[in-house]
C-alpha cells in the first residue's frame, strides 16, 4: 500500500512527450489486461466494453506495452464511445434503438423502415446492447425521423480517429478545418449552431438574504428572431421574455433554508434553434450587508473621529455597537435603526493606535462583527476624503469616471488615484481629483485612493467594486 | 413511425421489441465494470405499477436497480460497492414493469457515498476522498488517511473501474485532516438526491405511451411542491384533473403545476383516458 503515495515522486519524471514512448493516438497497455487510447491532450481513453473497441479496431495488433509507473502518469480522460455509423446501439433497460454520431452522439432511430435504409435487411444483427452505466458517457441528438437525416458511412468516414471523434488537440496542434463540424443536413437541427449562446447571471452584486430578493438577467445573442427566453431559478420558470436582456426578480423565501439558488437560462429563436446555460447564486455572506467606516486615518488627542455603519434591513438588526480599543461604546442613535453615525471623542495621547469595529445584533438571535479597522491618534487631523464612482456596472470597452474629492485643516498635497495597484493619477495641491478610466474587460474592477495633506498624514480610500460584463 | 401508443400496430410492436429486450451478452474488455452485479435475490417484491416516490429504488424484471430522482429520471449504480455505499440491503426496492422503468429516462450514474470510504483507481496510485456530489479529492499522505480512517485505512479504500472513473470529478486534495471529516460529510449526505443536489421540492411525471401511461402513475409529494409532467410519447396527452387542465403537451414539452393543497389528485389523459394518475399531496 505503501506504493499509493511513494510513487507520485515518479510522476513528474515522466509527464507525458518528456521520456515517454507513448505518441497520440497509440494504443497502450500495462500489466493488466485493460488497453488505453493514448490522446492527443496526454490522457487516456479507457474502452468501456469489447464492442466499443471492435467499433474502432479489428484485433490488438498495435497494442504497445508500457510500464505501470508510466501509465499511471496518464490522467485517466474519459471513456471512448462507439465509431460513428459503425453499429447502432440500445440501452438494456430501453426499447429504442440508436444510431452514433459524432462523439457519442445517439440519434433515435424512429422506424423499423428507417433502420432498413440505413443498415439493411439484417440491421437488427448490427445492435449492440449499452449497459445502463455507460449511456452516461453519450449524449443525445436529434432522432432520426427520415433516412436521409443520417450517413452511416459519411460518419464513420469523418470520424477517421478517436482524437478526431472526440475534438482532442495537443495545446500546439492548429483546429483542423471543418471536418468535425455538423454535415449539411435538409433542415436546420435544433441546438446545433454555436452562435446562438444564453448566459445567465445577477443584474447586481446586491445583498441576497433570506427573505429578500435576487435579481436576476440573461443575456442571449443573437437578440433578433428570438422566440422566447425563460430563466429558472431551482427548476421553477421565474420568468419569460421575448427580448433580451431579459430580467427577473426571484423572491427568497424566509423559511427556506437552500443557500445555493441553482439558475438557468432556455432561449429559443424562431428559427428553430435553442441555447441553454445553467448558473447559480448563493446567499451572501452576512458581513457584506454590513458597511462599516470612519473618516479618518488619524484623529488629534481631543479631536473626532465619525464612524458610520450601514445594516441591510434583511439582516434585522436590533442594536448597533462600536468598540473602540475594545471598549463598547453605544450611541442613542444606533438603537433601532438600520444605520447610524458615532461621533467619538479622543482623549488618548499622539501616537496612540485604536482599533474600532462594529458590533451588530440581527434577527433571529445572529450577532455580526465587522472586520476591525485601526486608525492612529496624532498631533492633528488627518485629510478626509470620498471616492465616488459615475458608474457601477459597465459594459466590456466602457469607460467610467472616478471622483475624489477631499477636506483637510492644513490643507491637501496631493491625491492618488490607482485601480489595483496600477497609479492612475495624481492631482498635486489640490482637493478634487478626477480620472477617466478605460475602456475596460470584462471582469470586476475597483479603484483606491491616497490623500496627503500638508502636514504628511493620509488616508487610504476604496471604491466600490464594479461590474463589467 | 412506430407508433407504440396506436394497438393497430402492436403484432408489429411486439415483435419489434421482443428482438430489442433481446439481452445481449455483454463483457467489459476493459474493466471489471459491469451492471449485472446486483442479482442479490430481492427481499421484497411488490405488483407491477406500484406506486413510487422521487428517492425511491426501482427495478423492473431484471436484476438492475436504479435510483429513482425527483428530476424524474433513474440513476445507475454502476457497480454493487457504490450501492452498498449508500443501502444495507435491498429491502424497500419497489417492482415496476418493463415498460414503465423503459418510459423513465436514465439520468447518469450513481457515485460513491461522500466519506464512505476512499477510492482510487486500478491503474493509478492515488488515493481519493469522495466529496459531495462525486468529487474526488486527493489524499496527500499515509499519515493523512489515517487521521481520516484510521488504523486499518488500508481496508477502506476501493478500486473504481477505470471505465467508471468519468463519473467522478476531480477537485482540490486535502491537505490537513480538518479539510475533511468523513463522518461529518456522511452525516450531511444522507441520500443521492443530496449528493446531487436535487431539489425535492421539484419532482417529475414522465408520461408514457398508453400501456405505460403516468409513470410514476401514484406519487406522494409534500405540500407545495411543483410537479412537472413531461411527455416521453411521440404523441401529444394531457394532464387533466377536477382542479387542473394541462392542455395538449406535445411530445419532448412539460406541464408544471404546484400543489399547494393537501390531498388527494386524480387526473388522466383526456385523449386516451385510460391513462390515468394520482397526486397525493401531505404536510
Amino acid at each position: 500500500m505503501r506504493r499509493f503515495f511513494s510513487a507520485l515522486a515518479v510522476t513528474a519524471a515522466l509527464l507525458p512527450g518528456i521520456a515517454s514512448a507513448a505518441t497520440a493516438g497509440d494504443l497502450l497497455k500495462a500489466s493488466g489486461d485493460a488497453v488505453y487510447y493514448f490522446g492527443a491532450n496526454g490522457k487516456r481513453y479507457v474502452f468501456p466494453t469489447a464492442q466499443t473497441y471492435r467499433s474502432w479496431y479489428t484485433d490488438f495488433s498495435q497494442v504497445k506495452t508500457i510500464g505501470d509507473a508510466e501509465l499511471a502518469t496518464y490522467p485517466l480522460g474519459g471513456n471512448v464511445t462507439y465509431r460513428p455509423g459503425v453499429r447502432l446501439v440500445k440501452v438494456t433497460t430501453d426499447p429504442k434503438v440508436y444510431a452514433v454520431g459524432a462523439n457519442g452522439e445517439l440519434r433515435w432511430i424512429t422506424s423499423e423502415s428507417v433502420a432498413v435504409a440505413l443498415y439493411g435487411a439484417t440491421w437488427n444483427t448490427n445492435v449492440d446492447d449499452l449497459p445502463d452505466a455507460f449511456f452516461v458517457n453519450y449524449r443525445m441528438g436529434a432522432p432520426i425521423q427520415a433516412a436521409s437525416d443520417f450517413q452511416p458511412a459519411t460518419e464513420t468516414a469523418r470520424a477517421s480517429s478517436i482524437n478526431v471523434d472526440k475534438g482532442l488537440l495537443s495545446p500546439t496542434e492548429p483546429m483542423p478545418p471543418a471536418a468535425t463540424s455538423t454535415p449539411p443536413a435538409p433542415t436546420p437541427l435544433p441546438g446545433t449552431g454555436s452562435a446562438y449562446r444564453a448566459t445567465i447571471g445577477m443584474q447586481s452584486d446586491a445583498f441576497i438574504a433570506k427573505g429578500g430578493k435576487a435579481y436576476l438577467r440573461a443575456d442571449v445573442t443573437p437578440g433578433t428572431s428570438l422566440a422566447k427566453v425563460k430563466i429558472f431559478v431551482k427548476n421553477s420558470l421565474l420568468t419569460t421574455c421575448t427580448y433580451t436582456p431579459c430580467t427577473g426578480t426571484f423572491q427568497l423565501d424566509q423559511n427556506d433554508d437552500t443557500r445555493t439558488f441553482p439558475t438557468r437560462v432556455e432561449a429559443s429563436w424562431i428559427t428553430g434553434q435553442t441555447a441553454t446555460a445553467t448558473s447559480s447564486f448563493s446567499l451572501s455572506d452576512p458581513l457584506d450587508g454590513i458597511t462599516f467606516t470612519m473618516e479618518r486615518a488619524q484623529v488629534r488627542t481631543n479631536g473626532r473621529q465619525v464612524f458610520s455603519i450601514d445594516v441591510d434591513p434583511l439582516l434585522e438588526p436590533s442594536s448597533i455597537d462600536v468598540y473602540v480599543g475594545g471598549v463598547r461604546y453605544t450611541d442613542p442613535d444606533c438603537s433601532d435603526s438600520l444605520g447610524c453615525t458615532v461621533n467619538y471623542n479622543i482623549t488618548s495621547p499622539a501616537g496612540t493606535t485604536l482599533s474600532a469595529y462594529a458590533r451588530i445584533e440581527g434577527g433571529r438571535g445572529n450577532v455580526y462583527a465587522t472586520p476591525v479597522q485601526t486608525f492612529t491618534v496624532g498631533t492633528h487631523d488627518g485629510p478626509t476624503g470620498s471616492i465616488l464612482l459615475d458608474k457601477t456596472r459597465i459594459y466590456p470597452g466602457e469607460s467610467l469616471d472616478v471622483r475624489v474629492t477631499a477636506a483637510d485643516d492644513n490643507g491637501i498635497a496631493w491625491i492618488e488615484v490607482y485601480q489595483g495597484d496600477v497609479l492612475l493619477k495624481k492631482c498635486q495641491n489640490t482637493i478634487s481629483c478626477v480620472v477617466t478610466s478605460g475602456p475596460h474587460a470584462a471582469g470586476t474592477i475597483s479603484f483606491r485612493a491616497r490623500i496627503q495633506d500638508m502636514l504628511g498624514a493620509t488616508l487610504d480610500l476604496t471604491s466600490d467594486e464594479v461590474l463589467v460584463q | 413511425m412506430i407508433d407504440r401508443s396506436d394497438p393497430a400496430s402492436a403484432p408489429c410492436r411486439y415483435s419489434f421489441n421482443n428482438f430489442f429486450m433481446k439481452q445481449l451478452l455483454v463483457r467489459s474488455l476493459a474493466t471489471l465494470g459491469t451492471v449485472s452485479m446486483l442479482a442479490a435475490p430481492l427481499a421484497t417484491t411488490h405488483a407491477a405499477g406500484v406506486a413510487f416516490n422521487a428517492g425511491d429504488l426501482i427495478k423492473g424484471s431484471g436484476s438492475t436497480v436504479y435510483y429513482f430522482a425527483p428530476n424524474g429520471k433513474r440513476y445507475v449504480f454502476p457497480n454493487d460497492k457504490t450501492y452498498f455505499t449508500w443501502y444495507k440491503n435491498f429491502d424497500g426496492v419497489k417492482k415496476v414493469t418493463d415498460g414503465q422503468l423503459a418510459t423513465i429516462p436514465l439520468g447518469g450514474n450513481v457515485t460513491y457515498r461522500p466519506g464512505y470510504k476512499m477510492v482510487k483507481i486500478t491503474t493509478d496510485p492515488k488515493v481519493y476522498v469522495v466529496d459531495q456530489g462525486g468529487v474526488l479529492r486527493h489524499v496527500g499522505s499515509e499519515q493523512l488517511a489515517q487521521t481520516l480512517y484510521g488504523i486499518n485505512w488500508k481496508n477502506q479504500i476501493d478500486d473504481i473501474p477505470d471505465a467508471f472513473f468519468v463519473n467522478y470529478r476531480t477537485g482540490t486534495g486535502i491537505q490537513t485532516a480538518s479539510d475533511f471529516q468523513p463522518q461529518n460529510v456522511m452525516t450531511l449526505t444522507t441520500t443521492i438526491t443530496q449528493d446531487k443536489q436535487f431539489d425535492e421540492t421539484a419532482v417529475t411525471v414522465t408520461i408514457g405511451n398508453m400501456n405505460n401511461g403516468f409513470v410514476p402513475a401514484t406519487m406522494t409529494v409534500k405540500k407545495g411542491a411543483t410537479v412537472t409532467f413531461t411527455n416521453a410519447d411521440i404523441v401529444p396527452h394531457t394532464v387533466t384533473g377536477n382542479a387542473f387542465d394541462s392542455g395538449l403537451i406535445a411530445p419532448g414539452k412539460t406541464y408544471v403545476r404546484k400543489f399547494d393543497t393537501v390531498g388527494s389528485f386524480d387526473y388522466k389523459c383526456s385523449n386516451h383516458p385510460v391513462m390515468q394518475g394520482t397526486i397525493n399531496v401531505v404536510n
